[in-house]
């Protein structure tokens, strides 16, 4: 059975969460073995949210560092600090759209720039797709979307190992009714940036 | 969460490891679960409460974990099959019903589920509940997965009742919270036969009967350990070579992963143990005497290692186990399969290089925090306000431990659930600090209840305070018995009365949504002693959306036109000093406690316009040259006078001159002065200015003049007193090459001619001259305007402006009959002559004329020369008089005389000399052009007053002869020049003008003040759109509301400090200095009174002690994220600068 190891990270409030729920009951639906790894209690606190999906094979929640398949970042900050996950053959997808932590206000601090981030991506694999999925989200229609966008760049950058129609269905089945079709325009206008890589 | 439910045997679903117990158990037939929430074991109990509601299944949230523990025990003892779950710490709860338990056993099946957290990822500690097993003989099951976690929770209802006992299911974290595809079993029927069978010899086991259950137990554990090694999770996976690995758990898929990566699966023989207790004795020996050699991996404790060791020296195996250890398996955190790789390798003979390290730039950390609208931030923000800074905060365990970590730091230590109550009691034992103890509403049920009775009981000193925000917050919004709940029969307890039932006296209950009556209540209660318990509530605003309580849907936004701007700084630019977050918090109080704020209104009713004028400090406003009073004061209070020095310098460069003789109109607009006077602004200023030594006011001006980025265009500046000063020091920082021309020998104007040594000490005035004009000011005395050179001269040797700060020195004369008599003196120029030393003769009998700062100077000058007499004629009455009061009282003390309306109308003489004045008596009349009442003579009330010498000082004026056949600069109609506001530009484009020769004369404040416009004037003239920052005076016409806004109440009474004064009879005699400056002690007291009115250009209280997520700031303004702000407002209610107001809904938020 192949092997697809997604680590996901993000901020609490994000729906990084329900993201990797949504890939793992895809794979379940195409018959095939999967673990979603998360870890709640901080989810709402604006604190750090790591999850990973494994499909294929019953295996622990944990990817080793370096060798997730694919690293999924809902914030650039947050892609950076789960990048020990990744190797040069990972695929990192970045939302660019930054989420300033509080500490950064209180401390004064800076917010890192977006490209130096990206380029620290870079330092480890050339396979980079970056987007501003919270703009592709609000184009689509709903600001509440980001989640399917970075699905939807996903099932286009790589071959899933179910049926893209698996996973929008299960995304249309997980978000309310009236968000239908602007959930499937996201998902489809996040196809197409995958696809493009 | 229905197909849990109905889901048929064979459904296959994606489940957490939580929802697979909850299956698990649904299979088994259970009838009745209890639960304290908590992390990770959560999702079980919110998952039964679900289902509870959609089915016969009975599921309750216990008050605490043994209480969960008892009354599950108390229905399986009935007969019918339950459940409890908790997180591991719950089972330190309730491990006293545990370990007797394990004696009586029950009669229907009864799991316990324990849920470990290794790696603490919301835990206190990371305990390993295993060892719970050991310690009552009871099983214990661990699964891997949430398939095995289904499957064994049945499996340990079937051997609950085929043994009589209660069993244990153990998980982790990364069982609980991991998702996997899961096979449904079928589904046994629910049995609700309960019924309690009599049978003392099993259920009450005082001493005889524990002690015949006691060999029942061991005999119990003996048969159980029969049976365990048919248990199918107890499993040897690959059966060959001599290398063996014994894992459980979670560990046992890592084992896996890492075997297969390092292409060994078949090399090691792999005991997965599922039964922890008793262990699977059989396979462990097989494994023994097949093996050579064995690794254990397991997270936490070396149990199962322990174990095996032990089997092995029974067994007299020499074989080499391994486990814990350096080059081992950690002990610490959970395992991961990097965790384990190179202890596995090892067990292979290999040696993996390390891992290579990656540095990772650093990122700004992004710790969990409470969250936007979170009512535990009033309540420590409130806190925060009233307590003294060694406080301790006793806290415990919820959301409100978050108040660990900046900018809150109101969490100082916990021990587990209640134990913020009885901590604080046990350390106030011998103690005077003072404690707080903090404690949410669902822990106070939880396990606050005794730990307050005992302190009631044992008279403790405590104060409680319970953060009511009536959920279980931190484990997902679950009831608690202060809340309502959906079960059939239930009430929620008032905790008021619970609080008062257990003997509280002293109990106040406040809405934290208004911070300022949270900050009354603690106030209070911090103030009091004994047991006092303070309910802060205030609902959590996540559990009321989730609930569907609809809130008024307000979002809040900040003004930039007031955030992060004082009102006297233009271009809101703001002063160079930092704030402290004491004093943001002090100014955020005074606010709070003083504003009249009227109902259902933001707290500046008034001033939601554009028009609005600012709340600024009157202080500040007042003071010509808007030194920022409140921010030295604050800083002075912090012992930071360094700093304090520095801002007063951002407005005047002479700080220890005015200090010393500034008439201070800040203190006559100063709010405190409306109740026990006003705060001694200037005696801190001279206090602060004081502590500089020499060699830090050497530093001070070698900074700046590195500082300085030089230009070529030469100014000058004519007249170095006060205005002068104050424009060549301005020019010279902002680079031009200035001369400072001044016709006496000696710079200083009116401060070295004008005002006597015993106001300001000679020593001072040279000091700062010294240091002013260090930054490179060029000065050239004896060189006068008019006689030496005139102004179309300087501007034709190349000087591209000129700045005249010529003064007032010309005395006005009454032009009575007799003015020429000789003993008639004018008093600057008297002041003069004893200033430069050459007048050291006073008459005998001295008659001052005159009521302002001038008069008083001259008659207290004329006294210590030896004046037998000095009398002071004034025109109108004592209240009038422009001397600032103190000069009066100090004079009076001095033996001068005060003759308060009246006036001279002839002066008499004798040949040519004087020998007495006429003097009439009057009578206020009609206000005249000035304001005052007119005095008007009182007709037949003349009467000869015998005087050797008059010293007028009836006003001053410009010297006229000075710009004769020079530039004609436009003049008022009294002979001033006509300057542009804001610039001082005279009539000629190159000529600005300052101080006493454009305004009259008025203080040496105004003068400097004056001296910095007409430099930014000329700045502006020569340097255009390069001009350097701004100098913006604002009047006291400018201010908003100021007084108003304060309540007397709020303000605490406070008197003001007197300075060190020499006796007047001692001081009469020389011209040493007469007042002292404030001490140490004195300058704080009196900072301490100020109220800190005004705005602050540098405050960043909503960021630096509030602490709201959705406050932000980029680029050094704050912002407020209108997606995370939920409308609660505390922001806008703290806010010191009026700055967040609440706007409408932005469209498109639902």
């Amino acid at each position: 059975m192949p092997k697809l190891d997604i680590c996901i990270s993000g901020v609490g409030g994000q729906g990084s969460l329900t993201a990797s729920r949504i890939l793992g009951e895809a794979a379940t639906r195409a018959g095939l073995e999967v673990v979603v790894g998360e870890i709640h209690g901080m989810a709402q606190r604006g604190g750090v949210v790591e999850s990973t999906v494994r499909i294929g094979g019953a295996r622990g929640p944990i990817i080793s560092d370096g060798r997730a398949d694919v690293l999924l970042g809902f914030e650039p900050v947050e892609a950076v600090r789960a990048l020990a996950k990744a190797g040069p053959q990972t695929l990192v997808i970045v939302n660019t759209r930054c989420i300033i932590p509080f500490t950064v206000s209180l401390e004064g601090s800076e917010y890192p720039q977006v490209e130096d981030l990206l380029a620290e991506v870079r330092k480890v694999t050339p396979r980079l797709v970056a987007l501003d999925a919270a703009e592709v989200a609000q184009k689509a229609g709903s600001g509440q979307a980001v989640n399917t966008v970075m699905l939807g760049v996903l099932a286009g950058a790589i071959a899933l190992p179910f049926p893209r129609e698996t996973l929008l269905q299960v995304i249309e089945e997980s978000v309310p009714k009236k968000a239908l079709p602007q959930n499937r325009q996201a998902f489809a206008a996040g196809l197409e940036i995958g696809e493009k890589g | 969460m229905d197909l849990l439910l109905k889901g048929e045997a064979g459904t296959r679903a994606l489940l957490l490891g939580n929802e697979a117990i909850v299956r698990g158990a649904l299979e088994a037939g259970l009838a009745v679960a209890c639960a304290y929430p908590g992390t990770p074991s959560s999702e079980i109990a919110d998952t039964f409460h679900e289902l509870s509601q959609k089915s016969d299944l009975y599921f309750e949230y216990s008050t605490n974990e043994k209480v969960a523990f008892e009354v599950a025990a108390g229905a399986a003892i009935a007969g019918m099959r339950a459940m409890v779950s908790m997180k591991h710490v719950g089972l330190n709860v309730a491990s006293d019903p545990l370990n007797t338990l394990a004696y009586t056993g029950v009669r229907a099946g009864f799991v316990i589920v324990t849920a470990d957290d290794p790696g603490l990822h919301s835990s206190q500690n990371e305990q390993d509940n295993r060892w719970y097993a050991k310690l009552s003989l009871l099983p214990m099951l661990e699964p891997g997965s949430p398939q095995e976690a289904l499957e064994m929770t049945r499996e340990a209802f079937r051997l609950s009742e085929r043994f009589g006992t209660a069993v244990l299911l153990r998980t982790t974290t990364r069982v609980n919270h991991s998702r996997g595809v899961v096979s449904f079993g079928a589904m046994e029927p629910r049995r609700f036969a309960g019924h309690f069978v009599k049978e003392p010899s099993r259920w009450v086991p005082v001493p005889a009967v524990a002690y015949r259950l006691r060999p029942k137990q061991l005999e119990r554990a003996e048969r159980l350990a029969a049976v365990v090694d048919e248990l199918p999770w107890n499993r040897v996976e690959g059966d060959r070579g001599e290398l063996g690995i014994v894992t459980s758990g979670v560990s046992a898929s890592y084992v896996r992963e890492v075997l297969e990566e390092l292409g060994a699966a078949d090399q090691v023989r792999v005991l997965v143990v599922g039964s922890i207790h008793p262990l699977p004795r059989r396979r462990l020996e097989e494994l023994l005497r097949a093996c050579k050699k064995v690794l254990v991996v397991e997270e936490l404790e070396p149990y199962l290692e322990t174990e095996l060791r032990a089997l092995a020296q029974e067994l007299g195996r020499a074989v080499l186990i391994e486990g814990k250890g350096e080059r081992g398996i950690p002990r610490m955190y959970e395992l991961s399969p990097d965790r384990i790789r190179p202890a596995v390798a090892r067990l292979l003979g290999r040696e993996l290089p390390p891992a290579p390290a990656r540095a990772l730039p650093r990122l700004p950390s992004r710790p969990p925090m409470l969250c936007a609208g979170c009512s535990h931030r009033n309540t420590y923000y409130a806190i925060k306000s009233v307590a003294e800074p060694d406080t301790y905060f006793a806290s415990d365990i919820g959301c409100y431990t978050l108040g660990l970590l900046p900018p809150m730091s109101t969490v100082d230590s916990f021990l587990c659930m209640g134990s913020s109550v009885t901590q604080a009691q046990g350390a106030s034992i011998h103690n005077p600090q003072k404690i707080v103890a903090f404690i949410g509403d669902s822990t106070f049920f939880h396990s606050g209840l005794t730990g307050l009775a005992n302190a009631v009981h044992n008279g403790h000193e405590l104060m409680l305070v319970i953060l009511d925000n009536s959920t279980t917050a931190m484990t997902g919004h679950q009831p608690h018995p202060g809340t309502e709940c959906c079960l059939e029969g239930s009430s929620k307890l008032d905790l008021e009365r619970v609080v008062r039932g257990l003997g509280v006296e002293d109990l106040t209950v406040v809405d934290n949504g208004d911070l300022q009556a949270a900050i009354a209540a603690l106030q209070g209660a911090y103030r009091r002693q004994g047991v006092r318990v303070v309910i802060s509530r205030h609902a959590c605003p996540l559990y009321l959306r989730k609930s569907g309580v609809k809130a008024e849907r307000l979002t809040y936004a900040v003004d930039p036109a007031r955030c992060k701007y004082c009102g006297t700084h233009a271009s809101h630019e703001p002063c160079g000093v930092p704030v402290l977050h004491d004093d943001e918090i002090l100014r955020a109080r005074t606010k709070l406690e003083s504003l009249r704020m009227p109902a259902g209104c933001g707290p500046f009713p008034g001033l939601q316009g554009a028009e609005a004028k600012m709340p600024a400090a009157p202080c500040s406003f007042a003071c010509p040259a808007n030194v920022c009073a409140f921010g030295y004061i604050s800083l002075a209070r912090a012992g930071r006078h360094r700093e304090a020095l520095a801002l007063i310098r951002e407005a005047v460069p002479l700080p220890l001159v005015l200090g010393h003789v500034c008439h201070h109109p800040c203190e006559a607009r100063c709010v405190r002065g409306d109740y026990e006077g006003a705060v001694d602004i200037n005696g801190i200023k001279r206090f602060v200015a004081e502590q500089e030594s020499p060699a830090e006011r050497q530093a001070w001006w070698q900074g700046l003049k590195a500082g300085i980025r030089p230009r070529a265009e030469r100014v000058a500046v004519i007249g170095a007193g006060p205005a002068g000063l104050s424009a060549a020091w301005e020019l010279q920082l902002r680079g031009y090459q200035v001369e400072l021309f001044e016709r006496e020998a000696l710079a200083g104007g009116m401060l070295a001619l004008g005002i006597p040594a015993y106001r300001l000490p000679r020593d001072v005035l040279a000091q700062e001259l010294e240091a002013l004009l260090a930054v490179g000011v060029r000065l050239r005395t004896g060189a006068a305007l008019g006689r030496d050179f005139k102004l179309q001269g300087l501007l034709a040797q190349g000087f591209q402006a000129v700045c005249l700060a010529v003064g007032a020195w010309r005395g006005l004369r009454l032009g009575l009959a007799g003015e020429d008599a000789r003993g008639i003196d004018d008093a600057l120029a008297f002041l003069r002559r004893v200033n430069l030393g050459e007048e050291r003769r006073v008459g005998r009998r001295v008659v001052v004329v005159g009521g302002g700062d001038a008069a008083l100077d001259a008659a207290r000058t004329a006294r210590r020369l030896g004046a037998e007499s000095v009398e002071i004629l004034y025109r109108r009455s004592a209240e009038e008089m422009p001397a600032s009061p103190e000069e009066v009282r100090a004079a009076l003390a001095e033996g001068v005389r005060l003759h308060p309306l009246a006036v001279p109308v002839a002066f008499l003489a004798e040949g040519e000399k004087l020998r007495a004045l006429r003097v009439a008596r009057t009578e206020l009349a009609g206000v005249d052009a000035s304001g005052r009442r007119r005095p008007v003579v009182v007709a037949g009330s003349e009467a000869e007053q015998p005087a050797d010498q008059v010293i007028l000082a009836v006003g001053q004026a410009v010297e006229q002869e000075l710009l004769r056949d020079d530039l004609a600069l436009a003049r008022t109609e009294r002979g001033e020049l006509r300057v542009e506001p804001g610039t001082g530009r005279t009539s000629h484009p190159r000529v600005f003008a300052a101080g006493d020769a454009v305004t009259g004369p008025v203080t040496v404040v105004a003068a400097i003040a004056s001296g910095r416009v007409a430099a930014w004037g000329i700045d502006q003239a020569l340097a255009g759109a390069a001009a350097g920052r701004p100098v913006v005076l604002h009047g006291p016409d400018e201010l908003g509301p100021d007084g108003a806004r304060y309540h007397p109440a709020a303000v605490r009474a406070a008197a003001r400090a007197a300075p060190a004064e020499r006796e007047a009879a001692a001081r009469a005699r020389d011209f040493e200095p007469a007042v002292g400056g404030l001490t140490e002690a004195q300058a704080r007291a009196e900072a301490l009174r100020c109220l800190s009115c005004g705005q602050c250009g540098r405050c960043n209280n909503c960021i630096d002690n509030f602490g709201c997520p959705a406050i932000f700031r980029r680029e050094g303004k704050i912002y407020i994220d209108e997606a995370l702000c939920v409308g609660c407002g505390i922001c806008a209610q703290l806010c010191p600068n009026d700055a967040i107001q609440p706007v409408a809904e932005p469209a498109g938020r639902g």
